[in-house]
C-alpha cells in the first residue's frame, strides 16, 4: 500500500512515514500543500494523510482539487478541532478527520478502514482459498498455519487480496509497493510473485500473460 | 465555571425578602403613625369629656345657687323646674346630685338621702373620690354643690379607646394588604427582569432583557445590565477564542512528541533512531515552552498581577542588549541589524521593554529577505521617544494590519511554524499599552514594513500596573 502524507511540520511527517514504513507502506512525503497536491493527481496512492494548515496551498484547496480528478481516501490530520472545521473537511471530500494529537494506533486503524472500504472490503481479515491475511497484526497464515513474509512480500499478498478477483497489473502492484525515492525495476515485483507462490501455494495467485496478476476472490 | 452550583440557586427569591422587608417597615411606620395620632386623639377626647363633665356640674351649682332662697319663714326654697329637679333624684351612683347646705353648714337640701358630700369653705371644683363636685355660694349665705359620678367619662373613655384600636387595626390590615399588592405591582418587573437575568448564561449568553417592556427606572436599569452582559459576552468570547488558539498552537507540537515516543518505544532501535527521536522532541519541548511563557506573561499581565516595575530606562542601552540578543538569529539568516539615535531615556519597566523589543527585532529578522536589514531607531521629543524598527522584508499586506496585534494571528498560517509562538507582538503591544504608549504598523508589500513604538516619558495613567480588564484574556 501506498501513502503520501501532507504535513509542514517536518518532525510530525518524518515519525508517521517512519511508523507507516515499518507497517510494510510505501510512504511519500510532502511539506506544502502544492507538491502534495502535485503528487496527489499523479500518483494512485492507496491514502493521503493531509494536514489542512500547509504553506503555499491550504488542505482544503488542495482536497477540492484532488477531487476533480481521483477518489483517492483522504484522512485529514490536523489541530483545527471545531466542529465547523470537521464538517467544512469532510463535505470538501474528505474521507475520515483526525485531530491532532492522536495515537499512532488510532492513526493506522483508520488508514487500513480507508484502504479497506476503498476497496470495498468490510472485514479487517481477507481471505482467498486456505490462505487468510489478517491486516490488523499483519499476518497471513495457510490452512491456519502461520507463514513468515518479509514486508514487501506482505505488501504485494495484501494489495492482490484486497483486489481479489481483480486484475492487477504489474505496475499498479509496483506503484502501490513502492515510494518514489525506491528505485527498483518494476520486475522485481514477479520476484515477490514467484516467493509468495512458493510460501502460500502456486495457485494463490494466478497469472494472467500479458495483463498481470489475478487472485481468486 | 467551575462552582457545581445551578444558577439562581444560591439567589434570593426574587421580591420575596424586598417584600418583606418592605411590609415589615410600612407596618412598623404605620402603627407608629397610627399609635400617635391615637394618643392625641384619646388625649384630647377626654380632655373634652373631663371639661364637659366640670362644665355640667358646675352649671348644675350654680343654677341651683342661683335658684335657692333660703327664706325665713318656709326654709330653703329652690324655684326650678321639676323636670330639671327630676334628674337629681333618681336613685343610682351614676346620675347627678346636689346638696344645699344653709348658713351654718349643716345640710339643709340633699337631692337623694344618704349623700355624705361635706361642705368646703371654698368654692369651685374638686374631686371627692369618684366624683367630681363643683360648690357654689348662693343666696343667704347658703353654699350649693352640685356633682356627677366620673364613671360615666371613663366608660366613654374606655369606648372610644375600643374604637381607636379597632378601627387602627382594621386600617392597619387595610393598609398591609394594599402595601403587599402595591409591592408585587413593583416588584413585578424586577422579578421579571430577574427571571430575564437569570436566562442570561454561558448556554444562551446572547439573551438580552426586554428595555422597552420596563417602567423607565427599570427600564434603564435593564440597558444598564444588558450593556453590562455585552461586555461580559465579549470578554467570554474573547477568553474562549484565546483558550482554543492556546490549544490549537500546542497539539501539533504535542503530536511530534507523543507520535515520536510511541514509534521509538514500538521496537528496539539504533542509538542513531533514539536520538534524532530525542532531538525531535526537544524542538517540540521548546516551542511549546516558548508557547507557555508567552501565555503567562500574557494571562498575568491581563488579570494584573505581574505589576510593571518603573525606573529610568536608558532606552540605547536597552535596544543595544535587545540587538545583541536577536544578534545570532540575524547572523544566521543573513540580515544585519542597525542601531541609530540619540541617549533617550524612558520610565518603565526595564525587563518588560527589553522583552517587547526583542520580540519585535525578532520579528523583523524572521520576516525578512537574506541580505535584508532591520534599522532600528530611536528619536527623542518632549513627550516621550519614538523607537522605529524597520525591516526589508516581505510586508504585510494591508488586510492583516488591523489583526496584526492579535494573539496568535498569523499573516501566512503556515509561517508560525517556524517562527514563535504567535504571540511576540501581542506581548510587545501590551506592554506598551501598559507603558501608556503606543505601537503602530506601517507596511509596503514587497518592500518591508516599520513597527514604530512610542513611550510617553512617564508611564501613562495607567500607573505601575496594567490597566485591568482592559483586554481580558
Amino acid at each position: 500500500m501506498r501513502v503520501l502524507i501532507v504535513e509542514d511540520e517536518p518532525d510530525l511527517a518524518r515519525v508517521l512515514g517512519k511508523t507507516l514504513e515499518e507497517d510494510g507502506f510505501a510512504v511519500d512525503l510532502a511539506h506544502d500543500g502544492e507538491s502534495g497536491q502535485h503528487l496527489a493527481e499523479s500518483v494512485d496512492y492507496d491514502v493521503i494523510l493531509l494536514d489542512l494548515m500547509l504553506p503555499r496551498r491550504d488542505g482544503w484547496t488542495v482536497l477540492g482539487g484532488l477531487r476533480k480528478r481521483k477518489q483517492t481516501p483522504v484522512l485529514i490530520i490536523t489541530a483545527r478541532d471545531a466542529v465547523g472545521d470537521r464538517i467544512r473537511g469532510l463535505d470538501s471530500g474528505a474521507d475520515d478527520y483526525l485531530v491532532k494529537p492522536f495515537e499512532l494506533g488510532e492513526l493506522r486503524a483508520r488508514i487500513r478502514a480507508l484502504i479497506r472500504r476503498s476497496a470495498g472490503r468490510a472485514s479487517a481479515i481477507l481471505s482467498s482459498g486456505e490462505v487468510e491475511l489478517d491486516t490488523r497484526s499483519r499476518t497471513v497464515r495457510r490452512k491456519g498455519e502461520t507463514v513468515p513474509l518479509t514486508p514487501k512480500q506482505y505488501a504485494v499478498a495484501e494489495y492482490l487480496l484486497m483486489h481479489r478477483g481483480e486484475l492487477v497489473t504489474r505496475a499498479m502492484l509496483y506503484e502501490h509497493v513502492y515510494d518514489e525515492d525506491e528505485d527498483t525495476l518494476s520486475n522485481v515485483v514477479d520476484v515477490y510473485v514467484a516467493q509468495l507462490r512458493r510460501k502460500l501455494g502456486q495457485d494463490f495467485i494466478r497469472t494472467r500473460r500479458g495483463e498481470g496478476y489475478i487472485v481468486d476472490g | 465555571m467551575a462552582s457545581g452550583a445551578r444558577p439562581g440557586a444560591a439567589r434570593p427569591r426574587a421580591g420575596g425578602s424586598i417584600r418583606a422587608t418592605l411590609l415589615l417597615w410600612y407596618a412598623l411606620i404605620l402603627v407608629a403613625t397610627m399609635c400617635a395620632f391615637g394618643v392625641v386623639l384619646y388625649s384630647s377626647q377626654r380632655r373634652a369629656l373631663e371639661r364637659e363633665l366640670d362644665d355640667r356640674v358646675r352649671g348644675h351649682a350654680r343654677a341651683l345657687a342661683a335658684a335657692a332662697e333660703d327664706d325665713a319663714e318656709d326654709g330653703i326654697e329652690l324655684e326650678l323646674a321639676d323636670d330639671y329637679l327630676a334628674a337629681f333624684r333618681l336613685e343610682g351612683e351614676e346620675h347627678p346630685y346636689f346638696v344645699i347646705f344653709d348658713r351654718e353648714g349643716r345640710v339643709a337640701i340633699a337631692s337623694r338621702p344618704g349623700l355624705d358630700a361635706p361642705a368646703a369653705p371654698e368654692t369651685g371644683l374638686r374631686d371627692r373620690g369618684e366624683y367630681r363636685e363643683a360648690l357654689a355660694a348662693g343666696q343667704d349665705g347658703l353654699l350649693v354643690l352640685a356633682g356627677e359620678h366620673a364613671g360615666g367619662v371613663r366608660r366613654a373613655l374606655r369606648d372610644f379607646l375600643a374604637l381607636l384600636i379597632g378601627s387602627g387595626a382594621a386600617a392597619l390590615a387595610l393598609a398591609l394588604l394594599g402595601g403587599f399588592w402595591l409591592c408585587g405591582r413593583v416588584l413585578a418587573p424586577i422579578r421579571r427582569m430577574s427571571d430575564a437575568a437569570s436566562e442570561v448564561s454561558e448556554a444562551n449568553p446572547a439573551h438580552r432583557l426586554n428595555v422597552g417592556a420596563t417602567e423607565s427606572e427599570l427600564g434603564r436599569l435593564a440597558g444598564t445590565l444588558n450593556e453590562a452582559f455585552d461586555r461580559l459576552q465579549a470578554a467570554l468570547e474573547r477568553q474562549q477564542r484565546f483558550i482554543a488558539d492556546a490549544s490549537h498552537e500546542l497539539r501539533t507540537p504535542v503530536s511530534v512528541v507523543l507520535a515520536g515516543a510511541e514509534h521509538a518505544l514500538s521496537r528496539e532501535r539504533e542509538a542513531a533512531d533514539y536520538r534524532e527521536t530525542l532531538q525531535s522532541i526537544l524542538r517540540a519541548a521548546r516551542r511549546m515552552r516558548g508557547l507557555i511563557d508567552g501565555l503567562l506573561t500574557l494571562t498575568q499581565a491581563d488579570s494584573a498581577s505581574l505589576p510593571l516595575v518603573v525606573a529610568p530606562v536608558p532606552l540605547a542601552a536597552l535596544l543595544r542588549e535587545a540587538v545583541a540578543f536577536i544578534e545570532p538569529l540575524a547572523s544566521a539568516r543573513q540580515v544585519a541589524l542597525e542601531l541609530h539615535g540619540p541617549e533617550a531615556t524612558v520610565a518603565g519597566d526595564r525587563r518588560r521593554l527589553l522583552e517587547a523589543f526583542s520580540n519585535l527585532i525578532a520579528n523583523a529578522v524572521q520576516y525578512n529577505r537574506p541580505g535584508g536589514r532591520v534599522r532600528i531607531e530611536v528619536r527623542q521629543s518632549d513627550e516621550g521617544a519614538d523607537v522605529a524598527v524597520a525591516d526589508t522584508g516581505i510586508g504585510i499586506a494591508p488586510e492583516h494590519l488591523p489583526h496584526l496585534f492579535e494573539r496568535f494571528y498569523r499573516v501566512d498560517p503556515a509561517r508560525g511554524r517556524e517562527g514563535g509562538s504567535g504571540l511576540g507582538l501581542a506581548i510587545a503591544e501590551q506592554t506598551v499599552r501598559g507603558h501608556g504608549g503606543t505601537i503602530s504598523v506601517a507596511s509596503r508589500e514587497g518592500e518591508g514594513s516599520t513597527f514604530t513604538v512610542r513611550l510617553p516619558a512617564t508611564p501613562g495613567a495607567g500607573g505601575a500596573s496594567f490597566p485591568p480588564g482592559v483586554s481580558a484574556l
